[in-house]
């Protein structure tokens, strides 16, 4: 369980995200540091143009290399296994030994602490967001944009039976030992990969817990939901469905 | 097996299950009556698992929260992390 000598790492990938970083990092921090825990913020940029890795850059001074840590990639490769990608970006950290890894979008940065609290209570493998459970939400979606995901969420929950309310949800906590194992099992890269991960972990007999996260839409810039998105979601679920 | 797999067997048995019974094979002698119940009862289960879905979607629809709570909580940090960046800017 995390706790003084336990080191918790968060990953945050980022693409573009130059103005939503410097608050994903200051709402880490307090809540971290309030927790009493080791931790450290690893920036993993995909070579974003607008600047994020130079907005990094300005924070790691702010708030010390100890936390924030820097692992920029050349070019956009999302989550989930490359061709090319050797080692495994998502369980390394500064220090190459953390307890818990938590992998997260850098526009959804409340309450971390919760995750280690939860994982603590039952020592549960993996301890995974959703916005569906008591206590979770999402703030600014019209009703559009809520039927389409309760839909998409049902038609998951059917074909998948993930064990999870929110396949799709991306603030998760692991113990490193699990999360490297369920990423040399999984298949798909991106989108698809958040979904995988559950099932694969479900499969694989690992404990999981749910702690409810409300989704306040994206603060800054826009969150897009068009029929490319609806299309690569169904492909994903179709893919799962037949390979797992 | 696969989620896949698993799901076409249930529904390859089912078929021949309906099959069977829907042509009588196996000689039961149902009366029209049965036979009628055999005939529809795909249409019947899909119009059930439609109206099941429907529902279930329209009830986690209504306990979907909208956060208003979450959402000022953001702003207020959104504040106080301009104030704190400020002080950073000047050195305080």
């Amino acid at each position: 369980m995390p706790g003084h000598s336990q080191l918790l790492s968060v990953l945050l990938p980022t693409y573009n995200e130059r103005e939503n970083l410097p608050l994903a990092v200051y709402l880490l921090t307090k809540h971290l540091d309030a927790s009493a825990m080791d931790y450290e913020i690893i920036i993993i940029d995909d070579g974003s143009p607008d600047g994020t890795l130079e907005a990094a850059k300005q924070l790691q001074k702010i708030y010390g290399s100890k936390h924030i840590v820097l692992r920029p990639r050349a070019r956009k490769l999302g989550l989930g296994k490359d061709d090319d990608d050797d080692d495994d970006d998502k369980s390394q950290s500064s220090s190459g030994n953390p307890n818990f890894i938590i992998i997260m979008d850098a526009d959804l940065s409340h309450h971390v602490s919760t995750f280690p609290l939860k994982q603590k209570e039952g020592d549960y493998d993996v301890v995974t967001g959703s916005r569906y459970i008591a206590g979770g939400g999402v703030h600014g979606w019209d009703l559009r944009r809520k039927i389409m995901s309760r839909g998409a969420n049902l038609l998951a929950q059917i074909l998948l039976q993930p064990g999870v309310s929110d396949l799709t949800g991306s603030f998760r906590l692991y113990k490193r030992e699990v999360l490297q194992h369920l990423v040399e099992r999984s298949l798909s890269k991106g989108y698809v990969f958040q979904m995988e991960m559950m099932v694969r972990a479900r499969q694989l007999g690992y404990s999981l817990a749910e702690v409810p996260i409300t989704f306040v839409d994206r603060v800054y810039g826009e969150s897009k939901l068009g029929g490319n998105e609806i299309v690569s979601y169904l492909k994903g679920l179709l893919q799962l469905f037949a390979s797992t | 097996m696969s989620k896949l797999a698993r799901a076409l067997l249930v529904f390859g048995l089912f078929a021949v299950a309906w099959v069977v019974l829907a042509w009588d094979l196996p000689g039961l002698g149902l009366t029209s009556q049965w036979l009628q119940l055999v005939w529809a009862m795909p249409a019947y289960l899909l119009v059930c698992f439609g109206c099941w879905a429907l529902a279930t979607v329209g009830i986690r629809l209504s306990s979907f929260r909208d956060c208003p709570e979450a959402a000022e909580e953001l702003r207020a940090e959104v504040v106080a992390a301009r104030i704190k960046c400020i002080f950073i800017t000047l050195n305080l």
